[in-house]
């Protein structure tokens, strides 16, 4: 089994790194919707007819703060990975070496426990509003 | 037994808090002498009903039930992954993720189709009742609605994540980590009114 992952860890080093390195551009989208929903949220327009919405602004707070602190907190990961300790050894058998392999052994370590925990935090939001919305749908269309 | 009794409680509750919240606003228009007003007939009156009806879809509390269980997997993938020299990760990963993922994915597509199917519905009936043709700009702010409030960029990431985790590829990495920022992107909509 042991021999099984380090050939699937020496495939993986080679394209990781650029998948991972890729996409990080989707974050960029999300400051822009968070500071266009707040203006939304905060617009005389809009706070004028029901007052002011403190829970759905406490909820889009929550939201953007986890993914930011998830996104910042692995990219950090990743520079202290692929920047600093690019010449990681290795475990001989278990451990890859280079940066893939020391990502691996930090992956328990407590800086890297933060992403994971803000990772789910922002999954069980967005789907909790998902199954209330639902509901809302649900019961304010008629002839369900 | 109980898990289905409690599912009855629970129902029962929602369709009373939608009772309750439905019967004041039905539309009323106040003639010009005082004291006697007339109540237009509800659009529950005109709805089609759909030819099949698929029992779940037409539940909403059985969303609640897989959402439970989405977030008692998110908590046993997040112990399994925080435990100290897991330098084998990758087996307890391959071990619990996927039915995370495939609890996740399931539950954004049953919440996809079901509120495509009531934002579908709807318009058709609001469409009956006013008589208005349907037209491109219509089908398009349709379509874009849809697409927007029933989260569907985000069920299609995961539904193209879920066969590439299963199938251990390389291009899996790239989906799982646009996956929360996906969410956020898709979260913050309008939401309907009342």
């Amino acid at each position: 089994m042991a021999a099984i992952l380090y050939g699937m860890y020496k495939t993986r080093q080679s394209t990781r790194p650029l998948i991972c390195a890729h996409f990080r551009f989707i974050i960029g989208i999300v400051i822009v919707m968070f500071f266009q929903c707040m203006a939304g949220l905060l617009s005389p327009l809009h706070y004028r007819r029901d007052g002011v919405k403190w829970g759905v602004i406490s909820y889009t707070l929550a939201i953007f703060s986890s993914v930011t602190v998830s996104t910042a907190m692995t990219l950090n990961i990743e520079s202290i990975s692929y920047i600093d300790n690019r010449n990681f050894p290795g475990v001989e058998g278990i451990l890859p070496p280079g940066p893939y392999g020391f990502r691996t052994s930090i992956y328990s370590d407590a800086l890297s426990i933060p992403p994971n925990v803000m990772f789910f935090l922002n999954n069980w939001l967005a789907d909790g509003f998902l199954v209330s919305s639902l509901f809302d749908i649900a019961f304010s269309l008629p002839g369900f | 037994m109980a898990f289905w009794s409690v599912h009855c409680l629970i129902l029962r509750f929602l369709c009373r808090v939608s009772n309750a919240n439905s019967s004041p606003s039905s539309i009323v228009v106040t003639s010009s002498t005082p004291g006697t007003s007339q109540s237009l007939p509800s659009l529950s009156s005109c709805t089609f009903r759909p030819l099949v009806r698929i029992r779940a879809l037409h539940n909403p509390a059985a969303t609640l039930w897989t959402n439970i269980v989405n977030i008692g997997m998110g908590i046993l993938v997040l112990y399994e992954t925080s435990q100290p020299a897991s330098a084998t990760w990758a087996i307890l990963l391959l071990r619990y993720s996927i039915p995370w993922i495939s609890v996740a994915v399931s539950l954004n597509a049953i919440l996809t189709l079901m509120i495509v199917l009531r934002l579908f519905l709807g318009s058709r009936n609001v469409r009956a009742v006013t008589g208005s043709p349907s037209q491109i700009s219509g089908l398009y702010v349709a379509v874009a609605t849809m697409f927007i409030e029933s989260c569907a960029l985000y069920t299609v990431n995961s539904l193209v994540l879920l066969g590439l985790w299963v199938t251990n590829s390389d291009v899996a990495g790239a989906f799982i980590i646009i996956l929360s920022e996906i969410q956020v992107c898709d979260s913050p909509r309008l939401r309907p009114p009342g």
